[in-house]
């Protein structure tokens, strides 16, 4: 990436990071504010009658972000953001048994237990204000907890409770403290970046919309609690997007984009590159146009490795995590809940994967082939540490990730928690004993149509990207087609071709995978050997167990984007269930596109 | 202080996208593609007869802090789209409205460019088609319908022409130093952390220039660009029964240097901590009827709330709505020296700046004086350029926010008394009313923060006024202050008990949040006597105090004093 031409801004954002920096080798008022005010509501914090907290935690994030959206070259809006907020955990009773966990379903009404209480905190460390701030979301995260663990306890006392598991895992200590990289990027340059990129569908009638954005954040994360945890993270992070619509000519909505992610603006491929990218994006989408509809398919489909590390994403990695299933007091819900409960947890020591597949997470690695991995982190946001965990080895469950909420006989952290709730890996390997060439994969693909008696299998070179939703052109009609799929849901499949038993090739309008089960990842029958590298950006709606909405909501203790690194191989699975994505088709436009018409 | 200076840099770099908005004529740009659109459409079996485009550009920027420190501040350059495609004729079209109709599903307004013609144009050509294929659907669905339902006596139409309206003005350029306003925030939030017993404090600084561009296929083209800023300061304390007591300070003006007066903001601080100090410790109210005095804040909340929402013109077609004072034309609703008026011409009243006024409103149509009742008599509603029954033309109060269709909404509300009585005067009359009804004591409403009113006919019509500061007022003549009550009843029977109007006018300024969204708002008012008010006990949280003291109270002495700990 072009680097001269800086000027005074870029001199400037320097110096912003040199702030960041300075705040943080400075005497650490923050920190003494958040210790003196832990110690303090961990020895007098108590209602008559009610426990003491035995556990509190503070996280403050510090978000800077800079965003702007070009179309056709022009800007169209932009944003700037800087905000600090305070998230506050509060347990009481012992770890045996506290205020986490439960969902209050009593007097006909749910009482969602958010558990995690943020607030905003003042921009420059003052000790008194911080003390302040500290001290009455301290309070109101205890009055909470109290009331919750008062509703536990009433709840479990009316019902024969066996073995339990634990509420929370005991663990060492653990310190971890970054210092600030120097950034230095201009705003200017990312406003060329996002106009350079807008324009690659300028002289494009037939994209009917488009855009290109660039988002830059700095976010910081402190971290302390009253077992002496205490961390300190800086995450960098940009991200360069463009999407695109048109309709196909049966009318059919149909769009396309493309993200590039980097730690930070300067890591950027070069601006010749990223609009290339926009061009090629723009070029499939158009010719994606004449596709042809396919209502309803049965049979292999072949993902191909990009599109496998999308999918994974969406079926897979949240079922990877263990997430407990809260406690009730009330036998229809407990039974209701059941029955969203992650199927992996019953599956430890179980196949779930072929045979020649394994599984691990590795957030420690940050590279992967020369190339960062963005899902690799050091210390999760509850202060545990990560490190490399075997998933699934041989095809058979091993473990799965944890926080600090044991699970069944599952009860130290694999340093999972990624500010969602429930436990999600940072990077991903999925690792096949051997694998194919493409085209040997292909081949094989045709074979097992032919098999099937049927005339062609499915080819899947594209995934809807959940980062579609950030922008304004939400692909609406994509989410309720997915929401009615059944099954684990995953967004539609928006680049598939029909491969013919003769090798003829013929595109298809948007897919969704329907029915889709964790037994379906044992019919896995091939993969390529090449395994590619995939950032996927971590979104509530794909990776969050709906379980842990109900315990945790969405705390977003991670203040800026998280990613998970998928590295997959491409996956060949016997027998997938898809049907249309393809909702209202409205008509051609009316009026000629005014480019066109020109 | 570094960072402060990068972002006054990063506010000029981000405000260039919009200085050269202006060197496209957008007006020109957005006319051509209407024409263009009209003239295509035209060949269809469904053709327009009319389509407007609106683009509304906000160019913001907030400030936010609280207890004497700045705790985010963010800015943002946003361009809207809202179009208005209508099939039909003005008799009937795709907007008739339906009882029980479904809302469609959406993906919130669509953005746009304004600087590129291309671009421009190409985000018009795409939005129109979406919103000409809606309109096939409404039209349709509206033609059925009507079709299937009995015959009115007449029909009033579901649109009406307007004569063709251009002016453009100057853009005006967003007046916001971070910096400045973060020493401000810092300052006028800093008294608040010295009082122990505020619980909780925000304030924020915003600054707002909304540019609307509009053109319509009638050949209007209007460029008009305002700047608003706002100060807003919020203090909480909680009483020793639990109850969270909240006092709000807002200023408002055209330019920030008005609404950052130190001395005003300053005296407004001390006077809500003050307040709140009061408040802690004052006696709950009961629910009560009787005579009351409202002040003139309290009294432009009172009309904003109980009349101007139901003289909203659309209000008296929609099937769903009450209709409440539509059948209450040219009969007497307040005693004959009150006249009710709305001016969205005029910019200020004794001084101070009204927030409710434009040039021309969202339909093209330029702000038009309007009384609504004049000398007590009910004479008109607030007309967008959607007919109701005798009423047939806009007189430019067809307002939204963007992203909202248009509706009839207020403006600057003006309560107007002929011979008014002075302010001792109303106190006089109310404690000759609290013994002839041989009450205990009157209520005087000092100060309102807002209110809410229900007109829809599936529940009570009712309103409910939140009053920020209440006194009892005795026979003897002496005040005390008293919290947890909210002012309610009903508009006909509440409206038929305002007895009189003083002469000491105030002005309130809000911003009002109704079906076409958020929109400022003003209203000018006297004290008014009202010789029955109902009050109810008011909503509030009833959780216990903090459970520790205040730290900050307890580090006097501390290594980590204010002096020292701040960097």
């Amino acid at each position: 990436m072009r680097r001269a031409g800086a000027c005074a801004i870029a001199l400037c954002w320097l110096a912003l990071a040199g702030c960041l920096q300075a705040q943080e080798s400075e005497g650490d008022i923050l920190r003494r504010a958040m210790q003196d005010e832990l110690d303090r509501s961990l020895s007098e914090l108590q209602l008559e009658g009610e426990p003491k907290p035995y556990f509190i935690s503070y996280t403050v994030t510090e978000l800077e972000s800079h965003s702007m959206r070009y179309v056709l070259g022009s800007h169209d809006s932009s944003s700037t953001n800087l905000r600090r907020t305070l998230f506050v955990a509060v347990r009481v009773g012992n770890s045996e048994l506290d205020n986490t966990g439960f969902l209050d379903v009593s007097n006909d009404q749910i009482a969602i237990n958010l558990g995690i209480i943020g607030t905003a905190l003042p921009l420059r460390d003052n000790y008194d204000e911080l003390r302040r701030v500290m001290w009455l979301a301290t309070d109101a995260a205890y009055k909470a907890a109290t009331k919750t663990y008062s509703a536990k306890r009433s709840a479990l006392e009316n019902q024969i409770v066996g073995s339990r598991t634990p509420d929370f895992s005991e663990e060492e200590p653990h310190l971890y403290l970054e210092e600030s990289d120097q950034l230095g990027f201009s705003l200017e340059e990312l406003a060329g970046i996002a106009r350079e990129v807008s324009q690659a569908f300028a002289d494009q009638p037939n994209v009917f919309a488009s855009s290109a954005h660039v988002q830059s954040t700095v976010s910081s994360r402190t971290y302390l609690d009253t077992e002496g945890n205490h961390n300190r993270l800086y995450t960098p992070q940009c991200t360069v997007g463009a999407t695109a619509r048109t309709q196909a000519l049966d009318g059919a909505a149909i769009h396309d984009s493309t993200y590039t992610y980097s730690r930070s603006c300067s890591d950027l491929p070069a601006i010749d590159s990223l609009r290339a990218k926009a061009v090629a994006m723009a070029q499939r989408l158009e010719a994606r146009r004449d596709a042809e509809p396919l209502y309803v398919y049965s049979g292999p489909v072949l993902f191909e490795p990009d599109a496998a590390a999308h999918f994974l994403n969406q079926v897979l990695a949240k079922l990877l995590g263990a997430t407990s299933v809260p406690e009730t007091g009330n036998p229809q819900w407990d039974s209701n809940l059941e029955q969203v409960a992650n199927p992996f947890v019953a599956k430890i020591d179980a196949r779930v994967f072929p045979r020649t597949i394994s599984v691990f997470n590795d957030p420690t690695i940050s590279d992967y082939q020369g190339r960062p991995l963005l899902g690799s982190y050091a210390v999760d946001a509850e202060g545990m540490p990560t490190r490399r965990t075997e998933l699934i080895s041989n095809g058979i469950l091993k473990t799965l990730l944890t926080t600090r909420d044991p699970v069944n006989k599952l009860v130290n952290s694999t340093g999972s928690h990624r500010g969602y709730g429930n436990p999600l890996p940072g990077n991903l390997f999925i690792q096949p004993e051997s694998g194919l060439s493409m085209d040997e994969l292909r081949t094989e693909l045709i074979e097992l149509a032919k098999e099937n008696g049927s005339e062609f299998a499915l080819l899947v070179r594209k995934m809807q990207s959940m980062e579609d939703f950030d922008g304004s052109e939400s692909p609406l009609d994509e989410l309720f087609q997915t929401q009615f799929a059944g099954g684990i849901s995953a967004m539609p499949a928006i680049d598939v071709v029909k491969i013919y038993t003769d090798g003829r090739e013929v595109q298809v309008l948007p897919l969704v995978v329907t029915d889709f089960v964790d037994s379906h990842f044992r019919d896995i029958v091939a993969t390529s050997a090449e395994t590619v590298h995939a950032d996927v950006a971590i979104s509530p709606f794909a990776n969050m167990n709906i379980l842990s909405l109900f315990t945790e909501g969405i705390s977003a203790l991670h203040g800026g984007k998280e990613f998970i690194s998928i590295i997959t191989p491409a996956l060949l699975f016997e027998d997938l269930s898809l049907r249309s994505a393809v909702g209202f088709k409205p008509n051609l436009p009316a009026v000629p596109h005014p480019l066109a018409q020109d | 202080m570094k960072r402060y200076i990068c972002y006054a840099l990063l506010l000029q770099l981000l405000l260039l996208g919009t200085a050269t908005a202006t060197e496209l004529d957008a007006l020109d740009v957005m006319f051509r593609e209407v024409q263009r659109s009209m003239k295509v459409l035209k060949r269809h079996d469904e053709a327009p007869y009319y389509i407007s485009y609106e683009i509304t550009e906000d160019v913001a920027a907030t400030v936010s802090g609280a207890f004497g420190k700045a705790t985010s501040r963010n800015f943002i350059v946003s361009r809207y789209l809202d179009i208005d495609l209508r099939l039909g004729d003005y008799s009937l079209d795709n907007t008739h409205p339906l009882r029980g109709g479904l809302s469609e599903l959406s993906n919130g307004p669509a953005t746009t460019p304004i600087e590129d013609e291309e671009a421009l144009r190409t985000t018009l050509w795409l939005h129109t088609d979406v919103a000409y294929k809606q309109a096939l659907t409404q039209f349709t669905r509206v033609k059925s319908a009507v079709q299937s339902s009995v015959r009115p006596v007449f029909r009033v139409g579901d649109y009406s022409p307007y004569p063709v309206r251009k002016f453009s003005e100057a853009k005006v350029e967003l007046d916001a130093d971070f910096e400045h306003w973060r020493d401000k925030i810092q300052q006028y939030t800093e008294p608040f952390s010295e009082a122990e017993f505020i619980q909780d404090n925000y304030a924020y600084i915003f600054g707002d220039v909304e540019t609307r561009w509009f053109v319509n296929s009638d050949g209007s083209r209007i460029l008009v660009s305002k700047p608003y800023y706002r100060l807003v300061i919020q203090a909480t304390t909680k009483a020793d029964d639990g109850m969270e007591i909240s006092l709000e300070r807002t200023f408002d003006a055209s330019t920030p240097n008005k609404i950052l007066q130190d001395e005003q903001v300053m005296s407004a601080v001390r006077s809500m901590i003050e307040d709140l100090h009061a408040l802690r410790v004052a006696p709950l109210v009961e629910p009560y009827t009787g005579p009351a005095i409202l002040s003139g804040r309290s009294t432009g909340v009172f009309f904003h709330e109980v009349l101007g929402h139901r003289v909203e013109g659309h209000r008296q077609r929609l099937l769903d709505e009450a209709q409440t004072f539509h059948s209450q034309l040219n009969q007497r609703l307040l005693p004959r020296s009150f006249s009710v008026v709305f001016d969205p011409t005029e910019g200020s009243f004794d001084g101070v700046e009204l927030i409710g006024g434009y040039k021309y409103d969202n339909q093209g149509v330029e702000a038009q004086r309007v009384v609504v009742v004049d000398r007590g008599t009910l004479k008109g509603f607030l007309m967008s350029k959607t007919p109701i029954m005798g009423f047939y033309r806009s007189n430019g109060h067809g307002r939204k926010n963007y992203g909202y269709p248009v509706v009839s909404r207020q403006s600057n509300l003006f309560v107007e008394i002929r011979n008014p009585h002075t302010r001792d005067e109303l106190e006089a009359m109310l404690i000759e009313r609290i013994k002839e009804q041989g009450k205990p004591y009157g209520l005087y409403f000092a100060d309102v923060k807002g209110g809410f009113t229900l007109t829809a006919r599936s529940m009570p019509n009712a309103f409910n006024v939140n009053p920020l500061m209440v006194y009892r007022l005795y026979p003897d003549g002496s005040k005390e202050l008293v919290r947890g009550v909210d002012l309610i009843g009903t508009p006909l029977t509440t409206f038929s008990r305002v007895e009189a109007g003083a002469d000491d006018y105030e002005v309130f300024n809000d911003v009002c949040d109704a079906e076409s969204g958020q929109l400022p708002v003003s209203t000018v008012a006297p004290s008014i006597l009202i010789s029955q008010i109902e009050v109810q006990k008011t909503e509030s949280s009833r959780s216990i105090p903090p459970i520790l003291p205040s730290p900050v109270s307890r580090i006097d002495g501390h290594s980590g004093s204010r002096a020292d700990s701040e960097r």
